[in-house]
């Protein structure tokens, strides 16, 4: 009886003793005060050199609690290296904290480099487990200090979230790609398809969404305008909604604003004619008016199939633009027009056959669009 | 042995080995013989693998409550017994030592790059033997806790990533040609290596009538998991590039996100991983515990647990480079596999039967005269 007392009292003994471990905490952890959180980094090449010039902006914790919890202060450090790695290596050597990428939102690149080849950037980069799958890669049209500089002194308050919003405005602008980079990275590797980014032009003052950079394996090739991002949009069928300004058919040199989303997925159907890609691309968009002036009367039927039959131009007119585009001059099928095809043969074998990485700048393509005007909003007669 | 196992928690055993195969490198091992052709593949290898479970269950009818070393002592005596146990326990400890470093690379690869190897090691090898030294009542109760929600997880990881999924990507669906979908894609039917469970199931069984049952339903939620996953996969990667990469399961569950709020899920799923395949090894060092205690009349089955462990710390000490986990995955496993547990084993089957039914002809001859 005593002894099965002692041994009850022991076991409490040594429970405590394993509670006592638990209490120290962990000492050797790395927390936010060990740690700097990188929010972007950036990748130049450097003149006459081997060597990159890496620039890591660095979301630091705002002194003033505020009405928000999210970082305020940043700071852009900047060093010549010979990888990623030995860059941010040396960055540890002389900065306080270490460097953590777990919250980094972009990744990028200038105009530059990227024309030079980026897969080792790109491997090396997908082999960091540190790096976010829906990290962006953007494309700077001057180095990726400038852009990171002028996203810092745009006025806005800064935080880890500042590239999220940016990249989030393609949901009503349709001027920006989702260009997340496990797709790029995946895209990159694939035999079928083209890897794109976000093409960002920097003037003087501030910086840009304009388009999409265009990969050829792992060179870019060229880069689009914004139009070329809502017809690549409309084409792959990730359009939410975008405003574009279509000529008039009521006035001439005028023009009206239109609200275009979906009607139904675009229709894609390719095939080979003559040992060349023919490619049809029936595209379902609604629209809404946005413009509204004295001479503009939306409730004649007249009027609305008049506006339909310009905006059916408009579209097939930028879509065919920048389909020719991207298979004429760059060669690359940023559509995974060759994946569609590959459904028509049984075997990888057959399919090799047709040769579609040749024959793909020889396509056709006829894009027929079916849009229908649906509302002018509030007002429908001036 | 005191193990008795119902239908329930045997079925969620047997899936629970599939499942480990797949957060390992198994379905790019699956993908780089076939590639998209790996959906059309798996119905063929799956459609081949249901013939060997039917070739099973038929040749344990005439043998209820023993195992494949029972039915080798019938048919060439103790030394086919002895013979037939080394080779499965040198196909589980190949097994047990493989997924370990493979597991332990992967987790220092993510988590742990500035800790010791053999700090991880030692936290599965202490795992798996206090899991046997406790009992494998024990390890079953955690896989009956654990397998709704590693089902879950897998759910998770299809609905978080469908927005990204392409159709297109699993065509051609005959993939390279036909002669690598039915041909060399033959040697993917190693991925059913869990029927080679099947064969020391039987005496484990609370109730032995329901073998049948249980290799059918495990084997079709097992096949269902298995191709989910490849599909996935197959649609979310193109086939290229699941080549490059060291685990697709991973890449795709860091690929889940809800919206902005949930992200890198990875991180939830690498926990019931650890989970998982400390219960799978754990299992297999309760499989080599029956089959040496058989072999070597060893009374108290979780005494070799000791020796088995120390010679998997004792093996795991060599420095096992991707270079040599691939080779022991890719070319030993593989071929191991094929030829112990879907050639060695229904041939033992099919004659343990046939020498079963002329004796038991002989026996009816001697009572009729």
């Amino acid at each position: 009886m005593y002894f099965k007392k002692l041994k009850i009292y022991f076991l409490y003994i040594l429970f405590a003793i394993i509670l006592l471990f638990l209490l120290t905490g962990c000492y050797d952890a790395t927390s936010v005060e060990n740690l700097y959180y990188a929010v972007a980094i950036g990748i130049d090449s450097i003149d006459n050199s081997d060597n990159i010039n890496l620039s890591v902006q660095i979301a630091q914790n705002s002194s003033s609690s505020g009405d928000t919890n999210q970082s305020t202060e940043q700071k852009i450090y900047k060093v010549e290296c010979v990888s990623i790695d030995s860059g941010i290596n040396i960055l540890n050597n002389y900065l306080s904290k270490e460097i953590d990428l777990l919250n980094c939102s972009a990744i990028i690149f200038s105009e530059d480099i990227a024309k030079k080849g980026i897969i080792s950037f790109v491997n090396t980069l997908q082999n960091n487990v540190e790096i976010r799958p829906n990290c962006n890669i953007i494309i700077s049209s001057k180095t990726s200090y400038e852009l990171l500089e002028k996203i810092s002194n745009s006025g806005e308050n800064f935080s880890a979230r500042a590239f999220e919003y940016i990249i989030s405005s393609a949901k009503f602008t349709g001027y920006t790609l989702d260009a997340d980079f496990n797709q790029f990275f995946t895209n990159m590797n694939s035999a079928n398809e083209s890897a794109l980014a976000i093409y960002a032009t920097v003037d003087e003052n501030s910086v840009q969404n304009t388009g999409i950079a265009i990969f050829r394996n792992d060179y870019m090739v060229g880069h689009t305008d914004t139009e070329g991002v809502i017809s690549h949009l409309i084409l792959e069928n990730k359009l939410k909604s975008s405003t574009i300004n279509i000529p008039s058919p009521f006035k001439e040199d005028e023009t009206i604003d239109l609200s275009i989303s979906f009607l139904k997925n675009t229709e894609i159907d390719v095939n080979i004619v003559n040992n060349n890609p023919y490619i049809e691309c029936d595209i379902y968009l609604t629209a809404n008016i946005i413009t509204s002036d004295e001479a503009s009367d939306y409730s004649s039927m007249e009027n609305i199939a008049k506006l339909e039959n310009n905006l059916n131009r408009y579209i097939e007119n930028i879509v065919s633009e920048y389909l020719y585009l991207t298979s004429k001059q760059y060669s690359c099928d940023t559509i995974s027009f060759g994946e569609k095809l590959s459904k028509k043969y049984k075997t990888l074998d057959e399919f090799k056959k047709v040769n579609w990485d040749t024959i793909y700048k020889d396509s056709f393509f006829n894009v027929n669009a079916h849009c229908k005007v649906l509302s002018s909003s509030l007002i429908t007669k001036q | 042995m005191g193990v008795q196992l119902s239908k329930k928690e045997c079925i969620f055993f047997i899936c629970l080995i599939l499942f480990n195969k797949l957060i390992l490198s198994f379905p790019s091992l699956l993908i780089s013989v076939t590639g998209t052709g790996t959906t059309i593949n798996l119905i063929y290898i799956g459609i081949i693998a249901l013939v060997f479970i039917s070739i099973i269950n038929k040749g344990f009818k005439n043998f209820p409550n023993s195992d494949i070393l029972d039915i080798s002592k019938i048919l060439g005596g103790k030394t086919l017994k002895t013979i037939i146990g080394i080779i499965y326990m040198l196909l589980f400890f190949t097994i047990l030592i493989t997924f370990l470093n493979d597991f332990t690379n992967l987790l220092k690869s993510i988590y742990y790059q500035n800790s010791p190897t053999i700090f991880i090691l030692l936290f599965f090898i202490i795992g798996i033997l206090i899991s046997n030294l406790i009992g494998f009542n024990s390890i079953i109760k955690m896989i009956n806790l654990l397998f709704p929600i590693i089902l879950i997880s897998i759910f998770i990881s299809f609905i978080g990533t469908i927005d990204n999924f392409t159709l297109d990507k699993l065509t051609p669906i005959f993939g390279y040609n036909y002669k690598t979908t039915f041909l060399d894609g033959l040697v993917n039917i190693f991925t059913f290596s869990f029927i080679g469970f099947y064969y020391f199931l039987q005496p484990l069984l609370k109730k032995p009538e329901d073998f049948k049952k249980i290799n059918y339903i495990s084997f079709f939620i097992s096949f269902g998991l298995l191709f989910i996953t490849i599909c996935s996969i197959l649609t979310l990667l193109p086939v290229a590039s699941t080549g490059i990469t060291i685990n697709p399961l991973y890449i795709l569950s860091r690929d889940v996100s809800f919206s902005v709020f949930l992200q890198r899920l990875d991180a939830l799923f690498i926990l019931f991983w650890i989970l998982a395949l400390l219960c799978y090894l754990s299992s297999l060092v309760f499989f080599i515990n029956i089959i040496f205690s058989k072999v070597f009349n060893v009374l108290d089955i979780k005494m070799p647990s000791y020796l088995i462990c120390m010679l998997l710390l004792a093996c795991s000490l060599y420095p096992f480079n991707i270079g040599l986990i691939e080779f022991l995955e890719n070319i030993v496993l593989k071929y191991a596999i094929i030829s112990i547990v879907f050639i060695l084993g229904p041939i033992i089957l099919i004659l343990g039967n046939i020498k079963f039914r002329t004796k038991s002809r002989k026996e009816l001859n001697k009572n009729v005269f």
